[in-house]
């Protein structure tokens, strides 16, 4: 019997829970030449602003081990220049297309949600929260709960469109997804990037030229996978899990968690066919366990008892 | 561009060089295209290494790389033995424009170190199309000179300059370009960015085209990562970070802003 592995994160339909991460897919239109991009549950695209961005200066990488540090700036195209050059093709891919899209004030998350609402070819906002406020000045929108509230409760009035809350893994990501989830997001991603620093002691320099960086890869995935597990307990609304997957497992332990699908983002590097063999190896799985859905592994272990001192 | 399966079919290494011949199903490349290659070693390094296409064959399905030791990752590489495996992706990035040369443009090509690659594989492709070229190649001394012989078989015009005199004339390469600063048409280089700066800046000053191919840390290699920004003028005096994996990594020099 063929396997299911269909899944649902709220009102989001995806044939498989598998989505490419934000930044590590570009415009969804870069895979054609590893794999056919319809073939996975959904694509977050590069975050977008309303106006394009140029990007940090390089470097702007940096590797550590199991990991890489990145600190590309959210150089984009704009909004305009997407909807007018890059969706019209996506439109005919049949797969899930979320725009990822960040401001550095309200007033821009507003006026971007707000650009790309009419757009048929997105089907989800992925609101990226790790932002420097520039009207507070500069503290992340996502590690401040008051912050988080006003933000994602001034998108909500202003879109139609499922609304997903990206949470930064600084601050306290429970008291942020309450908030996020009491503003009306409809579903939260766990977890962006780690900040993070390398120093050259060679040339007495950063690694970055922003100095500082977000840690993603293999190395974040425990993390990740504890975040997840803050998360799924706190709020009723569905969770996405990111961070560091590379693997079938790696992906089920988010659904086990209770999240209902996940990503896969710096494993595309060093394996542009990842996202092929995670799918079979979650078909594998459930097979060997004897389940014809995915859907029936999703919150398999409980979440609810309480944590004791490590 | 494909993501390949390789195998390892020979690993001549020699000190912190090793030239790997890998066979695989791999569609034709461009001189100054690269492939990003990483060996079944895990996690440790976890990402690919840009490493350029010295040569290939492609009815053989053989295509070769030289790898020079400069950290964990080409240590990985200088290390593969037959019959390892290795994952490739590429071809990729854009290539030296050589497509519309005339026999009678007066072509130099200006290398160093693991930039001499790239450039022995344009003068293949020169050399197929009966178009002669000079070929400059320098390093800090003569244990570090690459590629000789198979050069000097494409070209009687090779000139070399070692640092500290062990081979050739004693200095810098571009000391042995100045020569041709004012005759030259049309300049290729790939190298250490110190020594693409000075011969961006001796040609520029002249008529010649000159064509550098750039490197930076790079992730994906494919285009995705947006990790390999080299800024580049635009219009009205602005500028922009584009992909050296992907509009590059051969770019014209006149429209690089140096770090
Ligand atoms: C388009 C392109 C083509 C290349 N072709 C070849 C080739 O044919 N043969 C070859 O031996 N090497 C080539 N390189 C360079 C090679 O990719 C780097 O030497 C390698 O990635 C270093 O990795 P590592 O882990 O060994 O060293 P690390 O420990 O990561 O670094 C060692 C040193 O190398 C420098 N370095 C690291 N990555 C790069 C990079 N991408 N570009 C420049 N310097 C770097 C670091 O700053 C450091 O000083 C090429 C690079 C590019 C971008
Ligand atoms: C190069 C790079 C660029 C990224 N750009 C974005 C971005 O534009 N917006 C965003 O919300 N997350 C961005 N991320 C974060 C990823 O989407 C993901 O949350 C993170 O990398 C953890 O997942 P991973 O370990 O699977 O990569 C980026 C990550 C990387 C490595
Ligand atoms: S290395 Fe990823 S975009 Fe160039």
């Amino acid at each position: 019997m063929e396997i299911d592995l269909k899944v649902d994160v709220g009102k989001i339909e995806l044939k498989n829970p598998l989505l490419l991460a934000s930044g590590c897919a570009g415009y969804g239109l870069e895979f054609d030449d590893f794999f056919d991009v319809s073939k996975v549950g959904g694509v977050c695209l590069k975050g977008l602003s309303i106006n394009e961005s140029k990007g940090n200066n390089p470097p702007r990488i940096w590797e550590t081990p199991s990991g890489m540090m990145n600190a590309i700036g959210l150089q984009n195209i704009g909004i305009k220049n997407f909807l007018k050059e890059k969706a019209p093709h996506l439109r005919k891919i049949d797969t899930v297309f979320v725009a990822n899209f960040y401001g550095h004030k309200v007033e821009e998350y507003v006026e971007a949600a707000k650009m790309l609402d009419d757009e048929e070819c997105i089907k989800a906002l992925e609101m990226n929260i790790s932002c420097p406020n520039i009207s507070a000045g500069g503290i992340q929108f996502g590690v401040d709960p008051l912050l988080v509230h006003k933000v994602v409760s001034e998108v909500r009035k202003e879109t139609k469109k499922p609304l997903c809350v990206k949470l930064t893994p600084s601050g306290n990501i429970k008291e942020t997804a309450k908030s996020a989830f009491e503003a009306g997001a409809d579903a939260l991603v766990a977890i962006n990037t780690i900040p993070a620093m390398a120093i050259d002691t060679e040339k007495m320099d950063f690694r970055i030229f922003n100095k500082v960086g977000g840690l993603s890869g293999p190395a974040i995935h425990p993390i990740a996978v504890k975040m997840v597990f803050d998360v799924v307990s706190e709020v009723p609304i569905p969770i996405i899990g990111c961070g560091g997957v590379e693997k079938g497992s790696d992906g089920i332990e988010f659904l086990l968690l209770g999240a209902r699908a996940f990503q896969v983002g710096t494993a595309l590097f060093y394996n542009p066919k990842a996202p092929l063999d995670i799918i079979n190896e979650l078909k594998e799985y459930l097979k060997r366990k004897g389940f014809n859905s995915i859907k029936e592994i999703i919150g398999k272990i409980k979440t609810k008892e309480k944590e004791k001192c490590l | 561009m494909k993501y390949i399966d390789f195998e390892v079919l020979d690993a001549k290494k020699q000190g912190d060089f090793c030239e790997v011949v890998l066979k695989g199903d791999f569609e034709p490349s461009l001189p100054a295209q690269f492939y990003m290659l990483k060996g079944d070693w895990g996690n440790h390094p976890l990402l690919p290494r840009p490493i350029s296409i010295l040569d290939e064959c492609y009815k053989k399905k053989e295509i070769k790389f030289l790898v020079k030791n400069l950290g964990e990752g080409s240590k990985k590489l200088i290390n593969l033995r037959k019959g390892d495996f290795v994952k490739g992706t590429g071809p990729l990035g854009n290539h030296f424009p050589f497509e519309n040369l005339k026999k009678s443009d007066k072509i130099i090509l200006i290398g160093g170190g693991v930039g001499v690659p790239p450039l022995y594989y344009l003068l293949k492709f020169l050399k197929e199309k009966g178009i002669e070229a000079i070929f400059l190649e320098g390093a800090k001394t003569k244990g570090e000179l690459l590629l000789c012989e198979e050069i000097k078989k494409l070209t009687d015009d090779f000139f070399v300059a070692t640092e500290d005199g062990t081979f050739g004339e004693k200095g810098l390469v571009t000391k042995i370009a100045e020569q041709f600063q004012k005759t030259a048409d049309i300049v290729f280089s790939c190298g250490p960015i110190g020594m693409l700066k000075a011969v961006s800046e001796m040609f520029e000053k002249e008529k010649a085209k000159c064509y550098i191919s750039l490197e930076e840390r790079m992730a994906c290699g494919y285009g995705v990562c947006l990790g390999c920004a080299v800024e580049i003028k635009g219009k009205e005096g602005k500028s922009s970070f584009q992909r050296v994996c992907a509009e590059g990594p051969v770019f014209d020099s006149r429209v690089v802003i140096w770090k």
